[in-house]
């Protein structure tokens, strides 16, 4: 059985490689604590969906590229970016309130 | 049909919020400190003019069926490649509806509520944007828009959560509430491109026909792909059902709720987590309900609702003791949304299940229509009541700048109409017969009873029943009570507040008693769910 090739290597390694990527932000998400961390393990989420994305829009089309599946993933980059930019303002004035990174001494909330 | 001036106008309600949230920002920014009021009044001249657009909307669908707008000209693209469009139907008008309607109300609201704070601009853009985006979250035909325009829902929401950024618990409220939400973003993206992967498709109506058609020639257990459409099915649960706050993924909601302002907490216990069960309703009908009916699948495929009815149940009774030990009455409302994100979802659970295999064929459909018509206007009762009583609950921040219920005790005795309509809406949520939430509840109950799931159906009764008691211990300690020294000072609020929360009371009463054109209205949008649509 022969595999579809992109850039001379074959298809499947790019979506074990992104099942990689979300395992390793869920890995992040999990057990860190520090809320840039977070951040980083989320950027990890989103890149494991787009390289998805990416691939598959290879895969289907055969010859040239699913534009609607690259489109997805350019807004979503964009998306994705608007939200660590509200994350990180927030964890800012966190940091100011509180004078941690960590994200379990943020308890006020604890009933 | 591709977009020209014609479907620009249908469209209005989608585009008219941004619009409007454009012009709030920009004049928002040169308005003094008077002026303040007219940017609540515009923002809510902008969600009437995107309701009475929205009952145009519906007018047309009635008249001319579903309708369908392409981004592209017709033949540039086929269904499946170029799949970008809106798909408009009763189901869509109607969870709009109840959007913008909510939208309306929180905007006159909030000029008195809000008055003391800063940036109002922000905020009315924001609740524009919210609302905009939940509307286009029910119109999107395919996962492109669908996913915009969530995205554009969520930002909205993080930040409104967070308002007064001043305070620590907002704060943190809103920091716990994006980094959930935002994984449960990226697992629908993941779990959208495997779809993407297995069908060759984001188009919503047609990923179903290819799943049914992937496993039509071998049992489905055979093929390689069986396990891979299992975990698109676990991904769309967990990743919507974060939003939709299911149990076990509901644990933003109770913080998040109550450090918003008392509108905002309205919007988002009201209807933003009504998009995360709309999501599962549409998306778990299309894509699996095709193959669900084609009996050469079996075992968990078929009974996918069975599972989901679980988590629903586990929901309610989660969310009921939760609620029962509640101090902060904000937080307490919370965990009775909580409860009724199970009812809801309980409700759409009967329309997945294979219920032929129990009841007779001929009974199947009528299970199926009113448990799905009860969810539906369980929506609209929920967003009534629960709207209501987040709003009084604001009042009551408002006037005595507490949400203690132990501070708060007898304050209902120095605002008497505030008081009555708080009591309409919690008995309401309760289910007591001649209010609204009493249809919706007993829609849901009469169709799983038809549909045989009866053990899940006592619990939900006796669920239901066990909820009356902290609905009725929140109206004993606020009237029953001897005022405490900080409750003595309480009167009945501005007239503009209580304009809104009695508009809302007399919704409740009247449609209680007036049920029968609203039921029709929600067997309306049940119907067009179950309606697979070929694009």
């Amino acid at each position: 059985m022969s595999y579809l090739e992109l850039l001379g290597v074959p298809i499947y390694v790019f979506l074990i490689v992104a099942v990689f990527l979300y395992a390793i932000g869920i890995y992040g998400m999990a057990t860190k604590r520090n809320m840039i961390r977070f951040l980083i393990a989320l950027e990890l989420l989103l890149d494991g969906a787009h390289l998805n994305f990416i691939t598959f829009a290879v895969a289907w089309q055969g010859f040239y590229i699913d534009l609607l599946a690259q489109a997805i993933v350019i807004v979503s980059i964009c998306i994705g970016g608007g939200v660590i930019a509200i994350a990180l303002a927030f964890i800012i004035r966190a940091y100011n309130k509180f004078g941690t990174l960590d994200i379990r001494k943020l308890n006020k909330l604890r009933h | 049909m591709a977009i020209g001036i014609e479907q620009w106008i249908l469209l209005i309600p989608l585009w008219l919020p941004f619009i409007g949230a454009l012009i709030i920002g920009l004049i928002g920014t040169r308005i003094k400190e008077r002026g303040k009021a007219a940017l609540g009044g515009l923002s809510a001249f902008f969600f009437f003019v995107a309701l009475v657009f929205l009952i145009l909307l519906w007018y047309q669908v009635l008249g001319g069926g579903p309708i369908t707008i392409w981004y592209w000209p017709q033949g540039a693209f086929d269904a499946t490649t170029g799949a970008t469009f809106f798909y408009i139907d009763f189901l869509t008008v109607y969870m709009a509806v109840v959007f913008a309607f909510l939208g309306f109300f929180v905007s006159i609201y909030s000029i008195k509520y809000m008055e003391h704070d800063t940036r109002l601009s922000l905020f009315y853009a924001l609740l524009l944007t919210l609302v905009g985006g939940m509307i286009g979250v029910v119109m999107a035909g395919d996962f492109f828009t669908l996913f915009i325009l969530w995205e554009v829902m969520s930002i909205s929401s993080y930040v409104l959560v967070a308002f007064r950024k001043d305070e620590a618990e907002p704060l943190e409220a809103g920091i716990k509430y994006l980094l959930l939400s935002a994984v449960g973003s990226t697992l629908i993206l993941f779990t959208m491109s495997i779809l993407y992967g297995i069908t060759g498709t984001i188009n919503l109506y047609a990923i179903g026909p290819a799943i049914e058609a992937l496993f039509s020639p071998l049992p489905a257990t055979t093929s390689p792909l069986y396990g891979l459409v299992l975990f698109t099915m676990v991904g769309l649960i967990v990743g919507f059902g974060v939003k939709a706050a299911i149990a076990p993924l509901s644990t933003w909601l109770p913080d998040a709720h109550p450090a918003a302002p008392s509108g905002i907490s309205a919007m988002l216990s009201g209807v933003v987590i009504m998009t995360g069960s709309y999501a599962i309703l549409r998306l778990f009908l299309n894509f699996y309900g095709n193959a669900l009916l084609t009996t050469t699948l079996t075992y968990i495929f078929t009974y996918y609702g069975m599972i989901l009815s679980w988590f629903a149940i586990f929901t309610l009774i989660f969310g009921n003791l939760m609620a029962l030990t509640q101090k902060d009455i904000k937080r307490l409302l919370a965990y009775s949304t909580i409860v009724n994100v199970g009812y809801i979802i309980f409700g759409y659970t009967i329309a997945m299940m294979p219920l032929s295999y129990w009841i007779p064929a001929t009974e199947t459909p009528f299970a199926v229509e009113y448990a799905l018509t009860g969810s539906l206007f369980h929506i609209t009762s929920h967003m009534l009541a629960k709207g209501a009583l987040f709003l009084i609950s604001g009042i009551f921040i408002h006037q005595l700048h507490t949400r203690d219920l132990d501070l708060l005790r007898g304050a209902g005795r120095r605002m008497p109409i505030t008081m009555f309509c708080f009591t309409i809406a919690a008995l309401s949520l309760a289910g007591v017969p001649p209010l609204i939430g009493f249809y919706s509840k007993f829609y849901i109950i009469w169709g799983s009873i038809i549909g045989g799931a009866y053990l899940s159906t006592i619990i939900l009764v006796l669920m239901s029943a066990f909820s009356v008691v902290y609905y009725l211990r929140m109206i004993q300690i606020l009237v029953f009570s001897e005022p405490s020294p900080e409750a003595a000072a309480a009167k009945d609020p501005h007239p503009l507040m209580l304009f809104v929360i009695v508009v809302m009371t007399l919704f409740i009463i009247g449609i209680g008693i007036f049920p029968t054109f609203f039921l029709d209205v929600a067997r309306l949008a049940a119907e067009s769910a179950l309606t697979m649509p070929i694009i």
